[in-house]
This record gives structure tokens, C-alpha cells and sequence, in this order.
């Protein structure tokens, strides 16, 4: 069995697969970008609620090695609180979107060979694949330009407000990160993620 | 068994409707878990023709057209009869995910793995 290994790609490639995807689906610009539509309704994907999967095996979602289907714990697609269901939507669809040869080779007839690869799998590979989807993942959701201009209207709302940000100021940084995160309908982590990738903070 | 029904229920969400499952059973008042089990051919059609119809009109579908018939025909085709399960196993087993962040990082154990594939295979 050949030993799995990611290719490397560097963050301004993996962007600029993301954002082909999204002029391809017609989601350039977007703010926020309908993941589920784009899953369920333009790629054909089924997405479907699994009780348990974060419980009991830590596990937010999956997706099919033939790409069918994305399976998503059931508390995170059931949860009135949209932002870890769609990143995780968008997450899988990252491994999808990068790492479609892995999976398409990994089709298995029994659940020994499963056991097997999954056992003869590298952590540091596995953590380079997980890392890669995670990237993708918030440059589906968040893209450069949208973030930008949610990042000036969110600076000049504060100012105009008589409260102006300081982005070399943590706190007040995050303040900001969550508004805009909000405006994406993604968490604070991820806007802080991205944001600092697109240069506007360094924390 | 039920497959044809369900491929023919989702085709018609995403292509006439174009919305995704859960704003459509957010729209119609469906259960999405239900809805996701009827469309992957894990339920069969409902029995009750104030059902189906129910489900038509969510579907946009008018009275008469073909696509009302080929709704209609589709499901009493399938109906009644049992949901695959047995057979799913295979399909399943052809889906099988690879790549995921951890089973908690150790050595994946073979119980684990089984309570995992029991999970996808009752969803």
C-alpha cells in the first residue's frame, strides 16, 4: 500500500484554488457565501446528520472517499448556531477540492483494508491533509476582498462611533474579528486566521 | 427500494427548487433527518397519498404534469417496500472516510471503527 502523502501547497495557492471554485459556482465576492447551497444544491453532495460523531469519536464531520456524501455530527447540523456547521461543510469540501486523488484511491472492499490504511497513516501526513482542508475551509467562507472591506466598514462604523480600533490591540482586535465574523457568518477564530494570512493583524 | 423515489425527490429540490435540504424542510415544516433518509433511499415512499401530495406541492410540482406523475408513479413503484440495509453495507463500505482529523490521535481500534460505521450506517 502507498504511504499517503499531501502534496505541499503554499497559502496563495490553495486561495487561488478557492477562489476558481467559487467564480466557477458564481460565489465571487460573496460575504457571506451560501456553503450549503453550494454542497448540497450545486455539487449534488447529501449532507446528513450523524448523532454521536463528536461525543464519541471527536469527530465533526466526514467526508465519503467517493465525495457523495459529507456526514456532520448531529449536534453541530442540529445547533441554531450556523457557524461550526458550515465550516465544517466547507472544511470537508476542502479535502475535496485538494485532495480528491487520495480519496478516490481509498475506496475500500472490507473493513480490514479500511483498518489498514487508517492504521498506516502518518500523523504528520495526516496533519499536513487536516491543515490544508482547514485552510481551504476559511478561504471558501472568507475571501480576501470581501474581508477587507468588512474589515474598513467595521474600522469606520467604531470611529464614527467615537470608539476607534486599534488592531495592534488584541482585544480590541478581536471585538472586531467577531462583528466581522458575524458578516461571513463564521466564528472569530476564523476571521483572526484569515486576517492575519491577509496581513491586516499579526496576532 | 426507494432509491429511485429518493434520487427523484432530491433532483426535483435541487434542480426546480434549488434550495438546499434543510431550507426546504425549514420552508415546509419537514424533518430534515427524515427527508435526508427518504431522498438516500433509506425510508420508502410514505404510504399515505395526502403525503405524497404534501410533499408535491413543497416540490413546486403542478397537478398533472409529467413530473407529478413521475413523482407519483416513482414512489407507488416503491412503496411499501423495505428500506435497503443489508445491502447499503456495501455502498457504504465504498464510501468509507479517510481522511479525519483524529479518533482522539491513538491507534485506530477495531471497536471504534465498527461503532463509527454502525453511526453512518444508521444515519
Amino acid at each position: 500500500m502507498t504511504v499517503p502523502t499531501p502534496a505541499y501547497l503554499d497559502y496563495e495557492e490553495m486561495r487561488e484554488k478557492a477562489d476558481a471554485f467559487l467564480v466557477e459556482h458564481g460565489r465571487e465576492g460573496r460575504c457571506p457565501v451560501d456553503i450549503e447551497a453550494i454542497v448540497d444544491v450545486a455539487l449534488g453532495i447529501d449532507i446528513v446528520p450523524v448523532s454521536g460523531l463528536k461525543s464519541d469519536h471527536d469527530i465533526d464531520g466526514l467526508i465519503a472517499c467517493d465525495g457523495s456524501t459529507i456526514w456532520v455530527d448531529g449536534g453541530i447540523y442540529w445547533s441554531d448556531n450556523p457557524f461550526r456547521y458550515r465550516f465544517t461543510l466547507a472544511h470537508e469540501l476542502g479535502h475535496w477540492l485538494l485532495h480528491r486523488d487520495l480519496l478516490e484511491s481509498a475506496c475500500f472492499e472490507t473493513l480490514d483494508d479500511w483498518q489498514v490504511f487508517l492504521d498506516a497513516f502518518p500523523d504528520k501526513a495526516r496533519s499536513r491533509y487536516e491543515f490544508q482542508a482547514y485552510c481551504m475551509g476559511g478561504l471558501l467562507l472568507v475571501q480576501r476582498e470581501p474581508l477587507a472591506e468588512q474589515v474598513a466598514a467595521t474600522m469606520a462604523l467604531a470611529e464614527k462611533a467615537g470608539n476607534a480600533l486599534d488592531l495592534a490591540d488584541e482585544a480590541e482586535c478581536r471585538l472586531l474579528c467577531r462583528r466581522v465574523g458575524r458578516a461571513f457568518e463564521v466564528s472569530e477564530g476564523v476571521v483572526i486566521r484569515r486576517g492575519r494570512y491577509d496581513g491586516h493583524w499579526d496576532f | 427500494m426507494g432509491a429511485m423515489f429518493g434520487k427523484c425527490f432530491a433532483r426535483l429540490r435541487r434542480e426546480k427548487l434549488g434550495v438546499s435540504l434543510r431550507q426546504f424542510c425549514r420552508d415546509h415544516n419537514f424533518d430534515p433527518g427524515n427527508i435526508s433518509k427518504l431522498e438516500r433511499g433509506k425510508l420508502p415512499p410514505p404510504q399515505s397519498r395526502q403525503k405524497l401530495e404534501q410533499y408535491a406541492s413543497a416540490l413546486g410540482l403542478t397537478e398533472g404534469s409529467d413530473e407529478w406523475y413521475e413523482f407519483f408513479d416513482t414512489a407507488f413503484a416503491e412503496r411499501g417496500e423495505l428500506p435497503e440495509d443489508l445491502a447499503s453495507d456495501e455502498a457504504l463500505v465504498g464510501q468509507l472516510p479517510v481522511l479525519f482529523r483524529t479518533l482522539r490521535g491513538d491507534a485506530v481500534a477495531r471497536e471504534e471503527l465498527e461503532e463509527l460505521l454502525n453511526k453512518l450506517r444508521r444515519a
